[in-house]
């Protein structure tokens, strides 16, 4: 007879249970958003996530928060959207991420961004290495529409939520395809004109950019899809000349950093619809004389909630066409079925004005 | 009597001076008249024009029935004509103001911003943007934090050289100082904010005419209306300063108050141009060492000469960074920054053959 | 007659350091005072403090009229101070740098007047012919020709230069001092230069000061001023002073030569 074996512990029994269960029995093998494969023989219990849309995409489907030992500090500033995670290592940011932290989180995973800031991820993932080269890298946007339910369904491989994610991605589909639906039918010659303002003054979307794609993906036609900067300070008379039917601004960042979660008073996003609706001529516009000024908030267009957006801006430009559409009826499922948020969208946040 | 040395010549001089002034002064206006026929809406050459008069005179002009349509009027008072004068009003300004700086600091390549001003600019614009302090707000937030920062560096280097004295020396290393603890501010900033705050930060620094207005251009246009004339009444002061502070005051320069003076007046000139465009760079330092280097240095003729070169530069680079892309305007600062290259280039260029 | 000039018990300390201590004389028009002394004697800070850059103590009245207690622009219009020739001047032309010196008296414009009194200053100091060079681009001598043509052109009462000849050859030394003298005596200014070179002083100056440590340790007619003694009290030298002419001038001696000294004579 042999000597001894040790007994597995409980972390070692649950694990093998899991990979029984959800893996079939054989190790896992994950293809991230930047093309990275790694194979994994064990669920991964401590992840540090250093993107806060990451977070909030596996809490879409279903991500314990027990799972999850480190965010990055965005989270940690947000209780109203993240108060389950209010406890946890404070990592810093992509930019300066706090590496003690990270390595007393003991984590076995760590999630950075695929295309945000590739360098400093990079860097991260090296410095990493060196600290720990047990921990496994994955990376993922979270915030990109041409990838997002790709993502979701890795996600929820990686984590063994693939009933959530299955779940999550109903719910997704059916926003995104309604409109896709209604939307690819639309000829080219009758698509809307849009004009699109990030929060800074004359800052539009051009060519390539993620605001552009939304505006595609909701049906409209970018004035400045033809600007080869992908964000350029445009000519206020290109503006006019150029005669959008819809008017889209963003605010939550920059001196518009107003409205969101946080936020229950409408009255700043009044302000701003009337600081365009006042400029010199603008009235000659289209979007302007017609009233379809619209404000919105980035949180719900940019980052994981974008489909929101998208349906919003649907909406507005196609009212006809999206008689039942209700974009904060999906918002409010989007948060009390998948964020789990005690959250009252009537009572508060401010995301979109008019209302 | 034979006493005529030189008399010919000095009023050639004053001739020649006299006219390039006047020879600025063309070029500007026909350089304004093209800028006015800049810009995105499609507007002719004759209608702009016709918008501009109708404007003035809106009883006395028949439009025809596509400009009605388009509001050519609207656009052009809405949009360009303000903006050309300001590139005109800042440009002079900002000449002037370099211009006295050259004077006073006895340095050929100071500018208006050598003694910290911009900087401090800088970072009271930082502290409005990234933390959103500041004295005034909603939109006036960032000019009025960039102004006020503006002006406590001028009061700052002022406090210094009564302290140890209102030499040259003096205020270049208080400048020098202040300069460092406002980047410094101002890059501590920048680490803390978020990286959208960041961006805009960075923004602000390069420079540009895209919010102007008419109330903005009247403010501007009237410090400088107030500034400007007791600068030249004393231009007389500026050129004994050039030979030195003894000299000077044996001259009857009053050569501590003057220098304050003239210190304060090209801050406040230089302040109030920045905190609304943000530091446009290389006019206030470009425009009088060319005008230098043609007219020569009595300031009486080299002040408004500079100021309009600077004029005509500003408004130059401005249609330049409105038409580079089509649609896009590029930040003017950017464009005056290129300008300091074939400047610079130049001057190396001479230095090798002396 | 009252003198032009009349000071009196001027001191100026700096830092705890007496540089001047009572300096007390009086100068008359027409008159030149050579200030002579050892390096470090007082003597720029006395010229400062006579045109009042620099604040002393003590009194100093110019034609009757107090001048600490005047403005700068109303100095300016009786005192030109001529500084020491060290760097070089600006790249304007000579013209418009002799030009500066009528800035007491001008309000913005440049009158006819004002132009005819460069061109007369330059003629007077044979420098004419180059008004219009630049003055970045001139000798020494010019240079020098060029501060005191500025200094003329004031229309001041007093000229006060500091070390007008150092950077001189002796051509030139000779041709700057006579022509302070013509000017004084011609033009009834009132001169007082500062001069390294005792000779020089001796020659053109109608009395000298000497200078020492901060002290006036005599002054008067160059003759009776210079003497051995003083030479020894002043500069520590061993000299002998020579006469050609009525004007004394000083011989150092080397000192193995002090034996000697009775042979030579």
């Amino acid at each position: 007879m042999g000597g001894t074996v040790e007994a597995p512990s409980p972390e070692d029994l649950r694990d093998a249970a899991f990979v029984y269960e959800h893996w079939d029995g054989r190790p896992l093998t994950i293809t991230d958003s930047s093309g990275r494969t790694t194979t994994l023989w064990r669920p991964l219990q401590r992840i540090a996530v250093f993107n806060s849309d990451t977070l909030e995409m596996m809490r879409s489907i279903g991500i314990e928060p027990d799972r999850v030992v480190g965010v990055s500090k965005y989270p940690l500033e947000d209780p109203t959207f993240f108060p389950e995670y209010q406890g946890k290592a404070n990592l810093g940011s992509i930019w300066s991420p706090d590496y003690e932290q990270v390595a007393g989180a003991r984590p076995d995973a760590v999630f950075l961004y695929a295309t945000l800031s590739e360098s400093s991820c990079n860097e991260i993932e090296t410095t990493l290495a060196s600290i720990d080269p047990g921990i496994r890298i994955f990376r993922f946007d979270s915030y990109r529409p041409a990838v997002y339910a790709g993502e979701v369904r890795t996600l929820g491989l990686l984590l063994g939520k693939e009933e959530g994610a299955e779940r999550f991605l109903v719910f997704h589909g059916n926003v995104t395809n309604t409109v896709a639906e209604v939307v690819g039918a639309i000829p080219a010659d009758d698509r809307v004109p849009v004009y699109l303002e990030s929060w800074n003054d004359y800052k539009s979307a051009g060519k390539g950019s993620g605001y552009d794609e939304k505006i595609k993906l909701a049906g409209g036609r970018n004035i400045f899809a033809d600007n080869p900067v992908e964000y350029p300070v445009v000519d206020p008379e290109a503006v006019i000349s150029r005669n959008p039917d819809v008017i889209v601004k963003i605010v939550g960042a920059g001196e518009l950093v107003f409205g969101g979660y946080g936020d229950d008073d409408p009255s700043s996003f009044e302000n701003v619809r009337r600081s365009i609706t006042d400029r010199p001529v603008w009235d000659r516009i289209g979007a302007v004389r017609d009233d379809r000024v619209h404000i919105i908030h980035s949180d719900v267009i940019g980052g994981p909630e974008y489909f929101i957006g998208v349906a919003y801006m649907a909406k507005w430009f196609y009212p006809d066409l999206f008689p039942d559409l209700d974009p904060c009826a999906i918002h409010r499922q989007y948060l009390e079925e998948f964020q789990r948020l005690d959250y009252d969208l009537d009572e508060h946040g401010t995301f979109v004005y008019p209302a | 009597m034979m006493t005529d040395f030189g008399r010919q010549e000095y009023e050639r001089l004053t001739e020649k001076r006299a006219l390039f002034i006047t020879g600025l002064i063309l070029v500007l206006i026909v350089l304004a008249g093209v800028a006015v026929t800049l810009g995105s809406a499609d507007l002719s050459v004759a209608d702009s024009y016709l918008a501009i008069f109708a404007g003035l005179f809106p009883d006395a002009v028949d439009l025809p029935e596509r400009m009605v349509e388009s509001n050519a009027v609207g656009i052009v008072w809405g949009w360009r004509l303000h903006r050309v004068l300001f590139a005109i009003v800042a440009g002079f300004g900002l000449a002037i103001a370099g211009t006295v700086m050259q004077g006073v600091l006895r340095n050929p390549l100071a500018s208006p911003f050598t003694l910290g001003i911009a900087s401090a600019a800088s970072c009271g614009a930082s502290i409005a943007i990234v933390l959103g302090a500041g004295l005034l707000s909603g939109g006036y937030l960032i000019v009025g934090n960039a102004f006020l920062f503006a002006m406590l560096a001028a009061g700052a280097i002022y406090g210094m050289a009564r302290l140890r004295g209102m030499g040259s020396e003096t205020m270049i290393l208080a400048g020098i100082a202040l300069m460092y603890l406002f980047s410094a501010v101002t890059s501590l900033l920048q680490y803390l904010g978020t990286s959208e705050k960041v961006q805009e930060v960075v923004f602000w620094m390069f420079g540009s005419l895209d919010k102007s207005s008419w109330p903005k251009l009247g403010i501007v246009a009237a410090v400088v209306a107030i500034t400007v004339p007791p600068l030249l009444w004393r231009a007389w002061d500026l050129n004994a300063l050039a030979e030195g502070d003894e000299t000077a005051k044996s001259l009857g320069v009053p050569v501590e108050r003057s220098m304050a003076g003239f210190m304060l007046a090209a801050s406040l000139v230089t302040a109030v141009i920045i905190c609304f465009t943000g530091t446009i760079g290389f006019i206030g330092l470009v425009a009088p060492h060319i005008t230098r280097m043609v007219i020569g240095a009595d300031h009486r003729t080299l002040l408004p000469a500079s100021g309009l070169v600077g004029a005509v530069l500003l408004l130059g680079a401005d249609c330049l960074a409105r038409t580079a892309i089509p649609g896009t305007i590029i930040p003017v600062g950017i464009m005056t920054a290129f300008l300091g290259i074939p400047f610079f280039l130049y001057l190396f260029m001479r230095r090798r053959d002396a | 007659m009252t003198p032009l000039l009349c000071a009196r018990g001027l001191s100026f300390s700096y830092r705890d350091r007496q540089v001047l201590a009572d300096v007390s004389f009086s100068l008359d028009r027409g008159e030149v005072l050579g200030l002579v002394g050892p390096n470090g004697s007082g003597k720029t800070t006395l010229l400062r403090c006579l045109d009042r850059i620099l604040d002393p103590e003590g009194d100093f009245h110019l034609d009757g009229r107090d001048l600490y207690s005047m403005s700068r622009p109303e100095i300016a219009r009786m005192i030109a101070y001529v500084p020491q020739n060290s760097g070089a001047l600006g790249s304007a032309t000579v013209f418009e740098t002799v030009l500066m010196g009528r800035r007491p008296h001008l309000r913005w414009s440049v009158s006819e007047e004002d132009k005819l009194k460069v061109s007369e200053a330059l003629a007077l100091l044979g420098i004419g012919d180059f008004a219009s060079r630049r003055a970045d681009r001139l000798s020494g001598g010019e240079r020098q020709r060029v501060l005191i043509a500025r200094a003329l052109v004031q229309d001041a009462r007093l000229i006060l230069l500091d070390e007008p000849t150092s950077a001189l050859d002796m051509r030139n030394q000779i041709g700057v001092m006579a022509l302070l003298r013509r000017l004084a005596e011609e033009h009834r200014l009132a001169v007082v230069a500062a001069i390294h070179d005792l000779n020089l002083a001796a020659r053109y100056c109608h009395r000298i000061m000497m200078l020492k440590e901060g002290r006036v340790l005599g002054q008067g007619a160059p003759s009776s001023l210079l003497t051995g003694g003083m030479m020894r009290a002043v500069y520590g030298i061993e000299a002998v002073v020579k006469d050609e002419m009525g004007v004394p001038y000083v011989v150092p001696l080397r000192p193995s030569e002090n034996d000697n000294l009775a042979e030579i004579l």
